[in-house]
């Protein structure tokens, strides 16, 4: 029967480590500044994001690419959508599409264009907030061509990097690549084109 | 774009187009061969075969100045519109057809690589360097396609439709099928000429067509290399061969028939180009994936 007391005392002890414990976790989220106070200057992580599209292919599948450089800044405000601004820039020479000849193509004069056009942007000049979604309308430049077009972003989370705070983000959005001058092979290849950005981004 | 579409806008259009015009130029000239030098059509039957294939291939030019910034084929066409009309002229011109040519030649290539001219050759002299060296290449070339061009016979076509359609083959296997195809619709319209110098021999491009022809072959040259994946080897061998065709005036090479020396200018000027041409389709080949991606 001495096993009772000295259970009992390992679980007081238990009970009373989990609870002096648990403030000292809390203590850095108290010390935390409120999400809302100030606009937070973000620079996109690349290594970290993704820049995915597609594109129908004969009239039957989609099939996808990516371009696996991107970089930019996001001012994100939880509390207030209109400080928000968000700028991204693509390296069209970073085009992977499974196939070097095939990426060579798709960045000749054909489609991209990239040795005249090497990047493809966009940049915010309006920011709202819808339903829980930034609502960004801009400038979304490729291919030579600037055409003013909204995207939806979500963001995705946050969490805690090895640099600090990181956020994530997530946008999807069409283009009509006709739109921008990219006339070559409509039929064959689909002339929408559909944009897959996830962004992880982390204080600038 | 599927091959009939293709074949209307790229071949028959543009040929069409080129031998309505040299037949004008052939009826005008004939009717008053005393007041009128029959070389004038040349250059807008050049030009407007080239316009109509890339209107049917590419849609209409991107207007300078717009939301839209031109690519170099663009300006090609613009280039190609202009040069048309005011080399036309040139036989008017006499002693001023010379700064005529100058002045076009600076404009292709300044508008033709004003993209990178911009962006990639803004600071220091590498720009100028390039452009100079261009010029140069230019110059040699016009002069040279000029000297066959004068020749009796078809040689002056025969030889630029060879770069035409050649050029169109090595743009395609390199990188662009958009290059190629322009190309096939000057081809196109060289054709025409081909056509009308076998049926007429006083049907020539002489002076106002082979400029056009020359600005045209050059800048799509220039848009292979520069904004595609032609390679510079490629190109140069391209740029030699209209100097190889006037191998074939050496006092021992010099045929009595105009067939057998326009034949022997054809071999020599296609020498260049075959190899330029194996070259490519060599690299194509190499490529592992080619049989996956009927795109």
């Amino acid at each position: 029967m001495k096993f009772m007391p000295l259970a009992g005392g390992l679980a007081l002890a238990a009970a009373f480590v989990t609870l002096t414990v648990r403030p000292t976790e809390a203590e850095p989220l108290a010390a935390q500044p409120a999400p809302a106070s100030a606009p937070a200057d973000l620079k996109i992580d690349g290594g970290h994001s993704s820049v995915v599209f597609r594109i129908k292919h004969n009239g039957a599948a989609y099939f996808y690419g990516r371009f696996n450089e991107v970089t930019g800044t996001i001012v994100y405000d939880d509390g207030d959508a209109s400080k928000c601004s968000v700028e991204i820039d693509i390296n069209a020479e970073s085009v992977d599409t499974n196939s070097s000849k095939r990426d060579q193509h798709v960045l000749s004069p054909d489609f991209l264009d990239a040795k005249q056009f090497p990047r493809l942007a966009f940049k915010s000049s309006k920011v709202t907030e819808k339903g829980g979604m930034l609502v960004a309308t801009g400038t979304l430049e490729m291919h030579g061509t600037k055409k003013e077009v909204t995207i939806e972003i979500e963001k995705t989370g946050e969490g805690e990097g090895r640099g600090g705070k990181v956020y994530g983000f997530h946008t999807q959005f069409e283009v009509d690549r006709t739109d921008f001058g990219m006339d070559n092979m409509v039929g064959p290849l689909g002339k929408e084109i559909v944009v897959m950005v996830g962004l992880e981004c982390k204080g600038a | 774009m599927d091959p009939v579409t293709i074949g209307l806008y790229g071949v028959l259009l543009p040929a069409l187009a080129a031998g309505f015009v040299l037949a004008v130029g052939w009826r005008v000239w004939s009717a008053e061969p005393e007041r009128i030098d029959g070389r004038w059509s040349g250059a807008p039957a050049l030009a407007l075969a080239f316009l109509v294939g890339t209107v049917g291939i590419s849609g209409l030019p991107v207007v300078p100045g717009g939301d839209q910034t031109p690519t170099g084929l663009d300006w090609l066409a613009w280039v190609a519109l202009l040069a048309g009309a005011v080399l036309a002229l040139q036989p008017r011109l006499g002693r001023w057809g010379g700064a005529l040519r100058g002045i076009l030649a600076i404009l292709t290539i300044e508008l033709v690589l004003r993209n990178k001219i911009t962006a990639a050759w803004s600071e220091g002299s590498e720009g100028i360097q390039w452009v100079l060296g261009l010029l140069a290449l230019l110059f040699v070339d016009w002069l040279a396609l000029e000297r066959l061009a004068r020749r009796p016979g078809a040689s002056g076509p025969l030889v630029l439709w060879l770069l035409a359609a050649a050029l169109g083959g090595l743009a395609a296997l390199s990188g662009s099928v958009t290059i190629g195809q322009l190309s096939g619709a000057l081809a196109a319209g060289l054709g025409a000429a081909l056509v009308a110098a076998w049926w007429r021999p006083r049907v020539t491009l002489a002076g106002p067509g082979v400029g056009v022809a020359a600005i045209v072959i050059f800048g799509l040259a220039l848009n292979a290399h520069f904004f595609s994946y032609t390679s510079g080897i490629d190109v140069l061998l391209f740029a030699a061969a209209p100097l190889f065709g006037l191998l074939a005036d050496l006092p021992k090479l010099r045929r009595e028939s105009g067939w057998a020396q326009t034949l022997l200018t054809a071999s020599f000027v296609a020498l260049p180009i075959a190899v330029a041409l194996t070259r490519a389709v060599l690299a194509y080949e190499s490529d592992p994936y080619a049989d996956y991606y009927d795109y």
